[in-house]
């Protein structure tokens, strides 16, 4: 199980909102006014790195950095540009925003079967488990309410059961980890212990704490760019300065 | 090309999740209604016999013959609709935080809006059952014209509904173009008239492709015969579609993801 990660860059052009539509363009031709130029965005820009079983790497910068296209790219959602490497040998899970997957007027019952089958895993896994995770959320007595009347909270709780108990060798994602109540975040602390040894994380947050508390390497992105590669402490120390503390 | 042909089979073949989203979407669509997905049918069956009642009178021809004649050109004409209207939305609206949030193959929610409506199609077949059955018009024959005919629509659902998807996400007019247009077809296809009100200026009809669809449907059911020109018709629109749809995946599938916004 491992990730490499060689030459990985990502640009594209953004359209400027006076250039984008058929409308603008025949007015600025009738106008004779000039178009604008599209900007030319570096998303991400040349990043190296390699991650084999059991590293949990943190992924810090400040918003706009790449963060978000990083996860978005290792999971395969979104395409660099040539002549890059990306090899990941284990089953992956990619975590961006789980909530946007539900259906919030069907049951929970359903989304837990919905959510899991989007994430990539098998209906019987899903069917197989689904008990466990409805009592790691606590919600094994509401499981027939519909989603919309779960408070956001007990949504974000539902979410981590329905990722963490279904379980993955490679869990990529992006400001998800530091939910619920007390209670809970110490039960969901222990789920990634056990599974600290056997697999990789790769953690995008702002959040200092739960990069300290979870992680054992730090990636520092600045503009796309790939400031630092390594241990917790040079990385903290690295991105402190970019931002000017 | 391969990779494309690999990808649309791998999501037809993976049927629990186009199954459990078009459920979901059933589902959330008739929330909370008594009826459910029934509406579909007792909706447009008072419409139906209302046009049928007045139709038959003003053309003078028995009203159960021109009604199984509106009812079953009708309901295919009502699939045909709702499905290039999910489709529209596809990826731009109903599943834009899946394709942000994780990796799916396009196909397989355009498999889910066709089997969508193709399960809504389906609901309406007891109903034209019935009424077929109380014109005599249940044929032996008719179960081999119908189940090629699912087969092809069901692939040319599936072929529409991801280039339609595509277009409508990369060029956003497009939509709105579309459901002006048939809103045009409708009263061009033999729909609500019969296409024998037009003597010997029927190729004109011929030319649209809508028209074999419902002919071969409408035909292959009340009559248990099709016209050889309408399954060569569509089955050969189904290919294109098919290879379209193919091509434009190979072309796109990387830039889709630039395009949700």
């Amino acid at each position: 199980m491992y990730i490499k990660v060689k030459n990985l860059s990502i640009t594209y052009y953004l359209k400027s909102p006076n250039n984008g539509f058929l409308r603008r363009k025949m007015l600025n031709k009738l106008l004779k006014k000039e178009q604008e130029e599209n900007k030319l965005i570096y998303a991400l820009q040349n990043l190296n790195f390699e991650l084999k079983k059991g590293d949990r790497l943190g992924v810090v910068g400040p918003n706009g950095s790449g963060k978000s296209t990083l996860i978005k790219c290792l999971s395969g959602i979104i395409f660099p540009n040539d002549n890059f490497i990306i090899d990941i040998r284990g089953k992956c899970l990619s975590i961006i925003d789980p909530g946007t997957l539900a259906e919030t007027t069907d049951t929970i019952l359903n989304n837990v079967i919905i959510i899991g089958l989007l994430l990539g895993f098998e209906k019987k896994t899903i069917l197989k488990k689904i008990n466990g995770i409805l009592e790691f959320s606590e919600l094994d007595d509401y499981a027939n309410q519909r989603f919309s009347t779960l408070s956001a909270g007990m949504k974000l709780k539902l979410l981590f059961s329905i990722v963490f108990i279904l379980d993955s060798e490679i869990f990529l994602i992006d400001e998800f980890l530091t939910t619920g109540d007390e209670k809970f975040r110490k039960k969901g602390i222990q789920l990634l212990e056990k599974t600290k040894k056997n697999s990789i994380l790769v953690l995008c947050s702002h959040d200092r704490s739960a990069i300290k508390e979870f992680c054992n390497k730090i990636l520092v992105l600045n503009y796309g760019k790939q400031e630092y590669f390594g241990n917790i402490e040079d990385g903290y120390k690295i991105y402190d300065k970019l931002m000017g503390a | 090309m391969k990779k494309e042909v690999t990808s649309l089979c791998q999501s037809l073949i993976n049927y629990d999740i186009y199954k459990e989203l078009a459920d979901a979407k059933l589902r959330a669509r008739y929330n909370r209604t008594v009826l459910g997905p029934f509406w579909e049918i007792f909706g447009s069956l008072l419409l139906l016999l209302l046009l049928s009642f007045l139709w038959s009178k003003l053309w003078k021809v028995k009203f159960v013959d021109f009604f199984t004649y509106l009812l079953i050109g009708y309901t295919l004409w009502r699939t045909i609709l709702s499905t290039t209207t999910d489709a529209c939305q596809l990826y731009s609206v109903t599943y834009i935080g899946v394709m942000k949030n994780v990796k799916i193959h396009p196909f397989v929610l355009a498999i889910s809006c066709a089997y969508k409506n193709f399960l809504t199609l389906l609901l309406n077949f007891p109903l034209i059952i019935f009424v077929l059955y109380l014109n005599n018009q249940l044929h032996f024959y008719s179960i081999f014209f119908i189940i090629l005919f699912i087969f092809l629509f069901f692939l040319s659902s599936i072929a529409a509904s991801f280039l339609l998807a595509v277009l409508c996400l990369k060029y956003r007019d497009l939509e709105y173009t579309i459901g002006v247009l048939l809103g045009m077809v409708f009263f061009f296809t033999p729909i609500i008239w019969n296409v024998d009100q037009l003597g010997d200026k029927i190729f004109y009809v011929q030319l649209n492709i809508f028209y074999h669809y419902i002919h071969f449907f409408r035909s292959g059911l009340q009559y248990g015969e099709v016209n050889f020109l309408s399954i060569i018709v569509v089955a050969l629109t189904t290919t294109f579609l098919i290879l379209l749809a193919l091509y434009v995946s190979k072309k796109t599938n990387k830039k889709i993801a630039y395009w949700l916004d």
